[in-house]
């Protein structure tokens, strides 16, 4: 090549090599243009995901994740993500809180940016008012000196409003035992002496709890035994129950009640029984002993009937239809779905039942006479036209429903209606039923007990929405479900978690509510205990069989049966053996202050689609 | 990557106008970066492209028997892929990204060449007169920018 024809060569690949751009230049993402399909990005805290962080609580930084999609609404593949908290970068994703405030977060992906997630960083010590100490397990009260008995405590930050506040406040509140912080909320005494425990933190003290340790013989100069029965009569049929109670007179002259074990001892005829209740399928005469400390009690004696057909129950119903139009053949069809469910006979699709159910020997009419005593041309029918469409649980409860309180000495209420809200705000509309517990003469664990025979200051009724009469297996037992709760049932599930059995019944496995979620649709549970059963029982919410009741369930409603108070029993005076009402029962006079009240609700959850029952065509309602 | 066909129309020994039709095909190799991550991008963009060169400067000097020439073109875009690649994982195809990109491209041409040769050779610079990818939100808009040598037969 001549050499006049090298200069060109040599001037088009300098101008070619200065023109191009490096190949491999690194270019800020922000420009990489790919992301343009990106429909939208969405940012989401890592950990408890909430909108608040507690300064010297929340140990860990404040992690984030995003994600992308297309406009498809496909997930963007392995994208890159940058992190950003108020306009500046944050590197790793992560942010350390130091100051309180309000910090926004968002998410990058190439031009496109997240709405931002607000997080709240607040020093708990502007927030807390009072710190509180109570005792979880153990009683003050008899605490022993030589190291066998375990207090644990719990502690409750208690806001500048007066409510708890949310949150775990261990991190930053430490548990002092005669001025001595200790490692855990749980204390053993071992020396004969007054300790004095309190909760110190955010630059709070908690009340003081005087925890009197003794040696063991110190509060044990006699035994009580005594006992309550679930009814007059105490037959072998695994229904009547007797409930037993411990107690101690001290060296001070105190009777305490004694819980303690292995120190208190229970005796059924001599032998050691476990727990302090008694029911049996074997008539004959029993006696009972306790023994604290080698102490003994007195001996009770308890005469146990053979099993007899006990009466059954006859309630009379009325449902006060607030601008529903329902049939009066779907009042009385539900009429006949209660009868089957509380006589033991409902199981439209043949599942198995619970090992232990059982007939609660209750039936319901519809009432046949008004409060005048007058006849009622469609029983148990009472049609309350106030010109509207839509009621509030709460207007209900507080005023209208009063307006219509039959004496529920001689009726049940319902109240149907096409509810806009109740008292519990987090169920908005969504609830199918809601009801409350009923009170008692007796003691019955998780049960108000009052002596004398006080008028109602709640409205001791059932509210139920116009769907649950629908020809539907899903809908169809929500009443039952109801008088459940009304005849003192709780919830066969734990609304928590597993440190005891809720609702009282040994027989129905307790489990954590949370695994009732409707991704985990099926009648299959894990209990408390860790074995599997299916979910049978009316009172657990819906995804189970729904076909029995329980003995020991039965053992709380003949409890409420014979003890409770506004209900058409015969303990309360009523023969209803055929549900029928003589004279004028009148109305229950709205009292001028109202109780607040323990309400249980039964949300109607989404649908959901499942395949292990006989799903009905109309499907629009669940009850929980 | 480009070839077609040209035709050329001479005013005078020095002075000539030339129009061509073309398939081009452009695109770029790019890496973006943050921090550590990096994320490889291969776009590729078909054209069917006529440029016309009006005037084409051919001056009889000896020693360097140079051309120059300036002009336009319009390239109509026949089709577009764009993968990309994040640490040198998977490699994903963006299907959807061609719907952002304009259809038409118009801009102007300068052009060296060398005869010399038995067969001339001509560098060729194009740059869009509008972007192709316009600009959304923060991003720089692209445009198209093209350093071709040509080879003509």
């Amino acid at each position: 090549m001549k050499s006049r024809q090298i200069l060109p060569l040599l001037v088009l690949t300098v101008l070619a090599l200065t023109t191009c751009r490096r190949e491999r230049d690194v270019l800020p993402l922000e420009d990489y243009y790919g992301y343009r399909t990106t429909g939208n990005v969405t940012i989401r805290r890592l950990g408890n995901g909430g909108p608040e962080y507690y300064l010297g609580i929340d140990q860990d930084s404040l992690r984030f994740t995003a994600e992308a999609r297309d406009m498809d609404y496909k997930q963007v593949p392995a994208p890159l993500f940058s992190y950003w908290v108020d306009g500046k970068p944050m590197p790793n994703g992560a942010f350390l809180p130091t100051k309180a405030g309000k910090y926004n977060f968002r998410a990058r992906l190439g031009p496109k940016e997240s709405r931002p997630v607000t997080v709240e960083v607040i020093d708990p010590a502007s927030l807390i008012s009072r710190l509180y100490l109570g005792i979880r397990s153990g009683n003050p009260g008899i605490a022993f000196s030589d190291g066998s008995s375990r207090f644990e405590f719990f502690g409750v930050a208690v806001g500048l409003n007066g409510t708890s506040l949310p949150f775990d406040f261990r991190p930053g509140i430490r548990l002092y035992v005669d001025g001595l912080p200790q490692p855990t909320l749980e204390f053993i005494p071992t020396q004969e002496k007054r300790y004095r425990v309190k909760l110190k933190g955010f630059g709070k003290e908690s009340n003081e709890i005087w925890i009197d340790a003794h040696p063991p013989d110190y509060y044990v100069t006699q035994v009580r035994l005594s006992m309550v029965q679930n009814g007059p009569e105490f037959q072998a049929d695994e229904i009547s129950k007797a409930d037993f109670r411990v107690e101690t007179l001290s060296r001070e002259g105190r009777w305490v009640n004694f819980s303690a074990q292995p120190q208190r001892e229970f005796f059924v005829d001599d032998r050691l029984s476990p727990g302090l209740s008694f029911k049996t399928r074997t008539p004959g005469v029993y006696r009972f002993k306790a023994k604290v400390f080698s102490r003994e009690s007195n001996e009770l004696t308890l005469s146990v009937l053979p099993p007899s057909e006990s009466a059954i129950i006859t309630i009379p119903i009325v449902f006060h239809l607030f601008n529903v139009a329902i049939p009066q053949a779907k009042l009385q069809a539900q009429v006949d779905i209660l009868n089957k469910v509380f006589r033991d006979q409902w199981n439209p699709n043949n599942n198995p039942k619970a090992e232990r159910h059982a007939d609660l020997r209750l039936q319901f009419v519809l009432a046949d006479t008004d409060p005048n005593g007058r006849p009622m041309p469609q029983p148990g029918r009472d049609y309350i036209d106030l010109g509207r469409a839509r009621y509030s649980q709460k207007e209900i409860s507080d005023k209208l429903g009063w307006d219509h309180y039959w004496n529920p000495d001689f009726y049940l209420n319902i109240y149907v209606a096409n509810y806009t809200d109740t008292y519990l705000a987090s169920l908005k509309g969504t609830w199918a039923g809601l009801g409350s517990y009923p009170w008692t003469r007796v003691a019955l664990p998780g049960i108000i007990m009052v002596s004398g025979n006080p008028k109602p200051d709640f409205l001791y009724a059932l509210y139920v929405i116009p769907d649950v009469f629908k020809d539907n297996y899903v809908t169809q037992t929500v009443i039952a479900h109801e008088i459940g709760h009304l005849l003192g049932l709780r919830h066969a599930f734990n609304e928590a978690s597993c440190e005891q059995d809720e609702d009282y019944c040994d027989d129905t496995p307790a489990y954590p509510r949370h695994q009732y979620i409707p991704e985990n649709l099926g009648t299959r549970r894990i209990g408390c205990d860790g074995m599997a059963f299916s979910a049978t029982n009316f009172m657990d919410y819906y995804y189970g069989y729904e076909n029995s009741f329980t003995l020991d369930q039965a053992s709380r409603v003949r409890h409420i049966l014979n003890y409770g108070l506004w209900l058409p029993t015969p303990a309360n005076g009523r023969s209803n053996s055929h549900g029928r009402i003589t004279g004028a029962p009148g109305f229950v006079k709205r009292p001028p202050v109202l109780r607040p009240v323990d309400w249980v609700a039964c949300p109607a959850p989404e649908a959901r689609p499942f395949g292990f029952l006989r799903r009905p065509a109309d499907f629009d309602l669940l009850k929980e | 990557m480009q070839a077609g066909v040209g035709l050329e129309i001479g005013y005078s020994r020095r002075m000539a106008a030339r129009l061509e039709l073309s398939y081009v095909r452009k695109g770029a190799r790019e890496v973006f970066g943050q921090r550590t991550d990096r994320l490889e991008a291969t776009t590729k963009l078909h054209y069917a492209q006529l440029n016309l060169m009006p005037l084409i400067l051919k001056p009889e000097w000896k020693r360097f028997p140079v051309t120059a020439g300036f002009g336009v073109y319009g390239g109509c875009l026949l089709k577009m892929s764009h993968r990309y690649t994040v640490n040198h994982g998977a490699v994903f195809s963006n299907v959807l990204l061609s719907d952002n990109f304009r259809s038409m491209d118009f801009g102007w041409t300068l052009s060296l060449g060398y005869q010399g040769f038995r067969l001339p050779l001509e560098l060729r610079f194009e740059a869009g007169f509008r972007p192709i990818l316009p600009s959304h939100g923060l991003q720089t808009p692209l445009y198209n920018r093209v350093l071709a040598l040509h080879l003509t037969i």
